[in-house]
């Protein structure tokens, strides 16, 4: 299991975060969905599904059912990327626990209802701002590039 | 029939037939056959079991069983769906196969079979509130209205009339035999009883999507079956008050098939949404010769009619029948074979799926007090390729996936498959 930094977990509260969810249906189509209340409960990200015919539900269910992965991307107030491959491993939908978090929701978001609470196991973490891929792709890749980001800038200006 | 201990040499293991059929949850086919081999708990499997917040035996749920087993009602499965168990007797001495071990690894609650653990689970149903209360009679509110995770279920009769002539009633169910061993002598209740009850379990937030009335068949009144609409309109139409008049509220009935007036008068006085008149046995031969209360009072073609009639009145999605799946194979008088009875009653299944009729499928157990409570059931394997046929109908004619579901029922196991349909 991968291990969510101090870092993004301070993105992840923030309320300006945008956070979405991908995964495949049955016949292969995926679906990305902006799931505001995703956050991490003990190094696993949970979040409440809202909508009761949701189609990103439907595909949970499938990956939980084929040990399919699913990818989440995050994008911070300031542009810092994150993505997450994460196996769903529990979907909870009864129960004490279950209840209280649909009082709460329908507290803070007024009329909503819960579907599912999703529990997703991360298995990649990685940072995608594009200047830390950058950086990243220089070095382990320095040479994949079009040639003439490499050829020296006399040879460029004839 | 005595067990027969080889049985495992005679056909595919749970694994195998997880391999054979990959398209299909492993989780599923788990579930069915949790449901066919049933199972037992382990001591610490039992000390996880807490009677102040989990469903134990609940009275209401009881009555395809007697036994007072301190069991949970059902299973909650990690994938958020539900098992229903409670309908299976366990005080059954020779079960036909070996049931499954529920035991705790790592404070885990896990499913095991021959000392390997084939899956966790998240627990055992949870109990709601009203099942503390009592009604003004003193009775617990339990006794009028059960309930599994997110279903509210109303028995009305718990005697079924197709037992009033000898050798009627249906060969795979004990419900009236059990009747008449709990020493009740009421049939149902006061509606007075079922209202003290409803008011108290409706004000549980975020517990319940739907409430289900069903009970035995009572074949009395001006024309059959009169009475026994008369019951349950009653029913509805004392729940219809708690919503905004006129509305529909999401509810099934799981009832004998009313002809077409008693239909009408059953949508349009009442807020009933899905209706489900369960055929029980996909082939007019074995239905006859397994149902024959119903074949002789209204018989399946009619059966059949009066299904398509209701998908006419109450809309495509919103009427649904369920089947007994594998009696279809009971001695002396089923299908000898699983390929002769795969092929019959996936035809037969095609031929209502195409109406916009779903069917939900129990998995057939040889119930103590039926008169089934000797024969063997089928294959894991046959009941995996037949559900798995049923789906492929289902996805081909039916678009919406709203009715008999996983969450409200959570004992018809291939309808979980309707959880992935794509959005209508
Ligand atoms: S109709 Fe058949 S299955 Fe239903 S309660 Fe009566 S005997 Fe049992």
């Amino acid at each position: 299991m991968a291990v969510i930094g101090k870092e993004l977990l301070e993105i992840l509260e923030d309320p300006q975060t945008l956070k979405c969810i991908a995964a495949t249906d049955r016949d292969g189509i995926p679906h990305i969905s902006y799931k505001g209340t995703l956050h991490v409960e003990e190094d696993v990200i949970v979040f409440y599904d809202i909508l009761q015919s949701s189609q990103i539900n439907k595909n949970l269910v499938h990956a939980i059912w084929f040990e399919k992965k699913v990818a989440i991307s995050i994008l911070s107030k300031d542009r810092q990327s994150f993505h997450i491959v994460g196996v769903p491993f529990k979907c909870v939908t009864a129960g004490a626990y279950f209840e209280k978090t649909y009082e709460r929701l329908r507290a803070e978001k007024g009329d909503v209802d819960l579907n599912a609470i999703w529990y997703i196991r991360p298995e990649q973490v990685r940072e995608n701002t594009f200047s830390v891929r950058k950086a990243e792709e220089e070095q382990n890749y320095p040479v994949l590039k079009h040639i003439d980001r490499m050829i020296k800038p006399e040879f460029l200006e004839q | 029939m005595a067990r027969d201990k080889e049985w495992r040499k005679k056909e595919l293991s749970l694994k195998e037939v997880q391999e054979r059929y990959p398209d299909i949850p492993k989780s599923m086919i788990l579930k069915v056959d949790l449901q066919r081999r049933g199972l037992t708990y382990s001591d610490a499997a039992v000390a996880k079991i807490d009677p102040d917040i989990h469903l134990v035996n609940a009275a209401g749920a009881n009555r395809f069983r007697v036994s007072a087993d301190y069991v949970p009602d059902g299973l909650l499965m990690r994938d958020g769906s539900y098992l229903v168990i409670s309908n299976f007797d366990y005080e059954k001495k020779e079960p036909e196969r070996d049931p499954y071990l529920i035991d705790v690894v790592d404070d885990q609650i896990v499913i095991v079979d021959q000392d390997e653990v084939v899956d966790w689970i998240q627990g055992y149903w949870e109990k709601p509130d009203f099942y503390n209360q009592k009604a003004s009679n003193g009775e617990p509110l339990n006794t009028y209205v059960a309930c599994r995770p997110q279903r509210l279920e109303i028995t009305i009769n718990s005697y079924c009339h197709f037992w009033d002539t000898p050798g009627e009633g249906c060969k795979y169910c004990p419900m009236s035999p059990n009747y008449k061993l709990s020493g009740k002598t009421e049939e149902r209740y006061d509606l007075k009883y079922y209202q003290e009850a409803f008011a108290e379990a409706v004000k549980q937030k975020g517990r319940n999507t739907i409430v289900i009335l069903t009970g035995g068949s009572i074949l009395s009144g001006e024309e059959v079956l009169d009475d026994e609409l008369q019951v349950y309109m009653d029913v509805l139409k004392m729940i219809g008050e708690f919503f905004e008049p006129g509305q529909r509220f999401p509810s099934q009935l799981i009832a004998t098939a009313f002809h077409e007036r008693q239909l009408e008068r059953l949508y349009e006085e009442t807020g009933l949404m899905i209706y489900t008149p369960d055929i029980e046995v996909l082939n007019k031969e074995k239905f006859e010769w397994i149902c024959p209360g119903k074949a002789r009072h209204v018989g399946y073609e009619e059966w059949k009619r009066r299904i398509f009639k209701a998908v006419d009145i109450f809309g495509k999605g919103n009427v649904t029948t369920g089947v007994v799946l594998g009696v279809e194979q009971a001695t002396p008088n089923g299908f000898p074979t699983e390929d002769e009875a795969f092929r019959a009653i996936t035809e037969e299944a095609e031929h209502i799926i195409s109406h916009g009729v779903a069917l939900a499928a129990n998995i057939w157990r040889a119930t103590p007090r039926s008169a089934f409570q000797n024969q063997n059931t089928p294959s894991l394997d046959y009941y995996i390729r037949t559900l798995r046929e049923f789906d492929r109908l289902q996805r081909k004619y039916i678009s919406n996936p709203y009715t008999d579901d996983y969450r409200r029922c959570g004992a018809h196991v291939g309808l979980d498959l309707m959880r992935t349909y794509g959005e209508v």
